[in-house]
């Protein structure tokens, strides 16, 4: 467990998936809700949570059952746990508001087979303890809603001028004389920022590991 | 964990595990997943229900004029292929239960993002439409969507010709779409520039809705004016 030698084990999980391994700008997990989803801030936070939650829930059941879950079975025993928390998420935004179901579309049944939520099932669930677990799942979950944010605040910004559309809390950014890049909304706009949010994230975590082994050196 | 626990691991598994653990591990995996499914779909149940009534009934009344109480009528209609199906006529009335027009469906499939549903306000006396609201859509945010809010499109609904020639009960000019910034018919929906696709959507689901229903509605009016009173 060489984890330890730094910091405690728990912060050190906790960080990973929001920082050193963040599912969108580093493994490049979850592509197509990240792409599809992020033209209004309003839904990458609902994306975001709603993934979060399911990644929680199926995180701490796949850790408990590790033990009793036979192998060759694993995969079907994940997809209908998962399955089974993304149908009650589904439900409750039903519950919640309308307009924002019919605007996640398909995507939220689609977090079935996010490769993020499967992918630490896998890899960490079902070799780790519960508690450990859990909080593996909360900072892969902030991570990807991080990244869906990230995302959906210069697309919104950029194409429509506003942050929080179709929301009590919208606001206007530039005034009446903006012209919307109606590009940004559209799925062009998506990969164009994500592009370039990847290069930018990528050349910061260089520059940071740089100096902390320069710092580590002196 | 470490490599050689896993490796170990894997190896025991095929020799102690028989297909009945499987398929008592997936079982029962499946069958509480099934109790959880049906509670949560218990307890949501009602509020999606009155999430989507309210939708419609709060779009009804914003559609007619002077209406404050609405019934439903559930007539059937000649569908996309020739089909009878089932659709909802929505009467409203005044507070002396005067018929004051009715809101009536629409539906296309070839919008930006798939399926469109919208109402619309008619006046069966004045043989016009009074307005339009979106019910359902997937369309852009920020362009298709505009089809919901945009002023310039929303007036193209109100006072929509759709008068039927009375001896075919067909309306004497189907509703048709235009470019942005054409001259226009009565009877005419002039797109957004930037939607069109969406807009071209709106002008066919209305433009389907009227040819089939409206007949269907002058028919029923004596029913739908007694709807009121009792």
């Amino acid at each position: 467990m060489n984890m330890q030698e730094k910091t405690t084990p728990s912060l050190e999980v906790f960080l990973r998936g929001l920082w050193q391994e963040n599912p969108v700008f580093v493994m490049l997990l979850g592509m197509c809700p990240t792409l599809a989803v992020t033209n209004k801030v309003v839904n990458c936070f609902a994306m975001g949570l709603s993934a979060m939650f399911v990644l929680v829930m199926s995180s701490l059941m796949v850790s408990l059952l590790r033990n009793y879950i036979p192998k060759q079975v694993r995969i079907a025993s994940y997809i209908v746990i998962i399955a089974t928390f993304v149908t009650i998420v589904d439900y409750v935004i039903q519950s919640i508001s309308l307009d924002l179901y019919d605007s996640l579309g398909a995507f939220i049944q689609l977090i079935v087979v996010n490769c993020i939520i499967l992918g630490r099932a896998e890899a960490f669930a079902s070799r780790n303890k519960p508690a450990k677990a859990v909080l593996d799942a909360v900072g892969m979950g902030l991570g990807f809603t991080f990244a869906l944010l990230c995302l959906g605040v210069v697309r919104e910004a950029l194409g429509n001028g506003t942050l929080l559309m179709d929301t009590p809390y919208e606001i206007s950014l530039f005034g009446a004389a903006f012209e919307p890049w109606a590009i940004m909304i559209l799925p062009p706009g998506g990969f164009f920022v994500l592009g370039l949010q990847i290069l930018f994230f990528n050349w910061l975590r260089k520059k940071l590991t740089q100096r902390n082994a320069s710092a580590a050196g002196a | 964990m470490t490599t050689t626990a896993q490796n170990a691991q894997l190896t025991q598994a095929p020799q102690s595990t028989g297909s009945l653990v499987m398929i008592g591990t997936l079982g029962g995996i499946a069958l509480v997943s099934g109790l959880l499914l049906a509670l949560v779909y218990h307890g949501t149940y009602d509020t999606i229900q009155r999430n989507n009534y309210e939708r419609t009934a709060e779009a009804v009344l914003t559609l007619l004029p002077g209406a404050v109480s609405q019934k439903m009528f559930a007539v059937h209609a000649p569908g996309p292929n020739g089909d009878a199906t089932p659709q909802n006529i929505y009467a409203g009335y005044d507070a002396d239960g005067n018929l004051m027009g009715v809101a009536l469906e629409a539906l296309d499939n070839g919008g930006y993002g798939g399926e469109i549903r919208l109402l619309y306000g008619y006046l069966p006396d004045k043989e016009i439409v009074t307005g339009m609201r979106v019910l359902l859509s997937k369309e852009t945010p920020g362009l298709g969507d505009r089809i919901k809010t945009d002023p310039g499109f929303q007036k193209n609904f109100n006072g929509l010709d759709v008068s039927l020639d009375p001896d075919t009960r067909k309306p004497k000019n189907p509703i048709s779409y235009t470019k942005p910034g054409t001259d226009k018919e009565p009877w005419q929906v002039e797109g957004i520039s930037g939607a069109t696709i969406s807009s071209q959507a709106v002008a066919r689901a209305m433009r389907n809705s009227v040819n089939t229903l409206l007949p269907i509605v002058h028919e029923m009016l004596d029913e739908l004016r007694k709807g009121g009173k009792s």
